[in-house]
């Protein structure tokens, strides 16, 4: 239960048995990019919830702005709450990729732990800038 | 199907015993896991974690206690005689294979009812039943993790804005006076809105903890639970936090 390198490996599921090269090869770039996913999926749960902030007052304009029991019904809004399920979404989906990846680098091979670091740092670099466009 | 093992002096001090080997290496690989998501949970949160650095040590040693108590406490369980450990050698490594499978955890996943460990040793599932109920109280645990999330994050803001509210009418026209006492106010260590996040936060961080250590038992069904309740709390507690957040920001 240290870290090792080595090719051959399970992750996961009992399908995803790997003991080739490139097999591993594969397996790292699957890493990668579900790393890279997770961190856009950060983001984008963040954009969404920029946008529904955004969408939010403009509603509540046309309606009254002085009572606050109307700012305590989301119902009348639908707009702001389908952007409330689609985070909704992208959180179930981070929390899954996030136990996911704890998972795989559980394995404690090296190759799939450096992909995990390298795809999420290659994901906040690349998305990160996403964020200030909102 | 059982193997006979000596309580934890004699385990530890046995470096020949194969069998005792992935006990030990499983609490340490869930040590492991316990740092690892706590980054997550850390990254996930983002906002509202400014309290939160000296928590994760101090939990993860009394996780870790726990488990390692819970491990003992298994271990001695499941054998009710107890051979002198010399003694013991050979019987367990040509009988062992069953009680390898027992204290051995699944490595992927899998859908089953049947002997599923779900955090202590008392709770064993064993029957389609008490997976339902199991699924149910996990569902709810996660619930309660992303309502408690939330939760903090108001009382943090609200307090906030309690603090901003106080230091207002204190001061005189002059504006850097102003600044000195928000300052002073927001910095005070014991102050009851600080112990109660302090409280909650604890609580945060073992639920979050157990949910980490319910989803790495590999059971499908389980893992859904706390998927499921992960978004479904997000789903009726989240709405909250965004008007809270519009709120506030209404007022700077």
């Amino acid at each position: 239960m240290t870290f090792y390198f080595s090719d051959t490996v399970v992750l996961l599921f009992d399908f995803w048995n790997v003991h080739s090269p490139t097999g591993m090869v594969l397996s790292v770039l699957v890493i990668l990019l579900l790393s890279v996913l997770y961190e856009a999926v950060k983001m984008g749960k963040a954009v969404l919830l920029r946008r529904a902030l955004l969408a939010l007052p403009r509603s509540l304009s046309h309606e009254a702005l002085t009572d606050p029991s109307l700012m305590a019904l989301p119902l009348s809004f639908p707009r702001w709450f389908w952007f409330h399920v689609g985070q909704t979404l992208f959180h179930v989906l981070q929390v899954v990729l996030g136990y996911m990846m704890m998972l795989a680098v559980m394995s404690y091979n090296a190759w799939i732990f450096l992909a995990a670091i390298a795809g999420s740092t290659l994901g906040y670099f690349m998305v990160y800038p996403l964020l200030g466009r909102g | 199907m059982r193997s006979s093992v000596e309580p934890t002096a004699s385990e530890q001090s046995c470096s020949v015993c194969r069998l005792l080997l992935p006990s030990h290496s499983i609490d340490s690989t869930a040590k492991q896991k316990r740092d690892w998501a706590w980054d997550h949970e850390l990254g996930a949160s983002g906002a509202g974690s400014a309290s939160s650095t000296a928590g994760p040590t101090f939990l993860c040693a009394f996780v870790n206690l726990s488990v390692l108590k819970m491990s003992h406490h298994m271990n001695s369980s499941t054998l009710p005689t107890s051979h002198p450990p010399e003694h013991q050698h050979p019987t367990s490594t040509a009988s062992g294979h069953g009680g390898h499978d027992m204290m051995m955890m699944a490595m992927t996943f899998h859908f089953s009812c049947e002997n599923v460990p779900l955090l202590f040793s008392g709770l064993t599932i064993n029957s389609p039943g008490e997976m339902a109920g199991a699924f149910v109280a996990v569902f709810f645990l996660a619930m309660f993790y992303e309502g408690l999330k939330i939760a903090r994050e108001c009382l943090l803001r609200k307090s906030q804005v309690s603090i901003r509210y106080n230091s207002m009418p204190v001061p005189g026209p002059n504006g850097t006076i102003l600044m000195e006492t928000h300052k002073t106010v927001g910095q005070q260590m014991l102050s009851l809105p600080h112990l109660l996040q302090t409280v909650l936060h604890i609580i945060q961080v073992v639920v979050s903890y157990f949910l980490m250590l319910i989803f790495m038992t590999y059971n499908g069904y389980l893992c859904i639970a706390v998927a499921a309740g992960a978004g479904t709390g997000y789903f009726f507690f989240s709405w909250k936090k965004a008007v809270v957040v519009d709120i506030t920001e209404h007022c700077h």
